[in-house]
């Protein structure tokens, strides 16, 4: 029926009357001579109907020959729109120019959107398309895409594999990262490797998957002691080489200390700030705002806001900014501000001490103390953490070696 | 050709025309797919009525119309409450 209804419209129709007094001989007239119908609506001495354009002269024809009267009521259709902006001419150059415009602007490159696993930042990888010639912007030979994916893993070593897929205008970045053990692919897969201490503590937990363990729960260990070892003696007498995987937790000591100069500079904000905005349309950045970069210390705050369509980026989006000027300040720091401050400290270096899922802070017992100059905080850790680390073995092939000097 | 002979100065070649019956397909009471017509006797929108050779078929209801009609083939579209054979 849609195709119907479209066919109708190319060809165009129109909306007619005829009125009399016998008008269904109008529609039997018209219905044997070929002429089709539809819509009909019929009245007292009145039918409207819908006919194809080419058949108005039969229509007419007909009409009169019935005695009735006909009333063209409205036309419809690609010949009327035609006809009726016939002398508007700019419409047909607008329509035109749009089509070329759309033609023109699809090959840019509107919005890139990435993938980024976890580890690898969205914005590097921004950047790093940038520097090879990809942005959004741009004008885009669809052929470069291979070569780009090739260069960007070339650059990028984080990347594993990559696709760059193209949704019209938008591309799409899918970032697959390199796995550990595949970071190590360099070494020879039939590596031998021993794992040992990094710090000095005692045995709490052991969990080997490959090698011999060379330590038992409670055993106290040095930095650089071997733990579990690559070569595993059976007792048969063989022995087997193999790469050490595993992990050896142990109670581990240690110290820091954080200082804060009795006078020190402090930097302070001020409560002026500068709040730029630009718009981007189509990968040209227009400013908003009428003020320059301005002089001195601040700090840039940079939120980017896009506008998009059905789930899709528009390439219209809006940048703010906000400069927060600070100033240096020199100040006489008092204990209680100091003991705030350096406590501060310690829990930021908490946060990411902790922050390795395989440290753990059993206790902790600080000390604030005052020289002439300065406030010194010392924070004394017990920690149980992960103290193993690999160390490869090199191994000669022997019989190699014998007939190399043979020759 | 034999098919092809004029008949009031038009061809015969319809199918229906050649076997004279009237087939009338009725879905509900809304529409009504009319083969075999030989002309439009009356048409309101209260009743329609079509004329098959032998018979006229009445067809009386709110709202009827003709959706769409060819030669011998009509679409009748409306509230339909009674169809009546006048021999």
């Amino acid at each position: 029926m849609i195709i119907v209804i479209i066919l109708r419209w190319l060809c165009g129709y129109f909306e007619f009357s005829v009125n009399g007094r016998f008008p269904e001989r109008f529609l039997n007239l018209a219905s044997r001579n070929g002429v089709n119908l539809w819509n009909m609506t019929g009245e007292k001495e009145s039918i409207k109907a819908k006919a194809k354009i080419v058949d108005a002269g039969l229509i007419s024809t007909f009409a009169r020959k019935t005695g009735t009267e006909l009333t063209v009521i409205r036309e419809y259709g690609l010949p009327h729109l035609c006809a009726k902006y016939k002398e508007r001419a700019g419409l047909l150059a607008g329509l035109i120019l749009g089509s070329l415009l759309c033609a023109y602007l699809s090959g840019f490159v509107w919005s890139i959107r990435i993938n980024a696993p976890e580890g690898i930042n969205e914005y590097e990888i921004r950047s790093e398309l940038r520097e090879l010639g990809l942005y959004e912007g741009i004008r885009f030979d669809r052929s470069d895409i291979s070569e780009l994916e090739m260069q960007l893993k070339i650059k990028d070593k984080r990347i594993s594999w990559l696709s760059i897929n193209e949704f019209g205008t938008a591309l799409s970045v899918e970032i697959s990262p390199k796995e550990e053990a595949e970071k190590n692919s360099d070494k020879d897969k039939n590596a031998v490797s021993n794992l040992k201490s990094t710090a000095d503590g005692t045995i709490t937990k052991i969990k080997v998957r490959k090698g011999k363990a060379t330590v038992q729960i409670g055993d106290g260990v040095r930095k650089g002691q071997l733990l579990v070892s690559g070569i595993v003696e059976y007792t048969d007498g063989s022995s087997l080489l193999t790469d050490c995987d595993g992990e050896i937790y142990a109670k581990t000591s240690s110290s820091i200390i954080f200082e804060l100069p009795k006078n020190a500079e402090i930097l302070q904000t001020d409560e002026n700030y500068i709040f730029k905005r630009e718009i981007n349309i189509l990968g040209i950045q227009l400013p908003l705002s009428v003020c320059g970069n301005p002089d001195g210390s601040y700090v840039r705050t940079t939120h980017n806001y896009k506008l998009t369509f059905g789930g899709n980026d528009i390439p219209v989006g809006i940048k703010e900014e906000v400069w927060q000027k600070y100033d240096k300040v020199s100040a006489d720091i008092k204990k209680e501000e100091a003991e705030k401050i350096l406590k501060n400290r310690r829990k930021l270096y908490e946060l990411f001490l902790v922050g390795n899922s395989e440290k753990q802070i059993l206790e902790r017992s600080e000390n604030l103390t005052e020289t002439d100059d300065s406030y010194v905080l010392t924070v004394n850790y017990e920690i149980e953490e992960n103290i193993c680390e690999k160390s490869y073995i090199e191994i000669k092939d022997q019989s190699a070696d014998i007939s190399n000097s043979g020759t | 050709m034999k098919g092809n002979k004029k008949k009031n100065g038009r061809p015969v070649n319809s199918f229906v025309e050649k076997l004279s019956s009237v087939r009338i397909n009725i879905c509900g009471n809304r529409e009504v797919v009319f083969e075999g017509s030989k002309g439009v006797v009356e048409y309101n929108e209260n009743s329609i009525k079509i004329n098959s050779g032998k018979y006229l078929v009445a067809f009386a209801g709110r709202g009827l119309h003709i959706k769409c009609m060819n030669e011998y083939d009509l679409i009748i579209e409306g509230f339909i409450t009674s169809i009546e054979y006048i021999m």
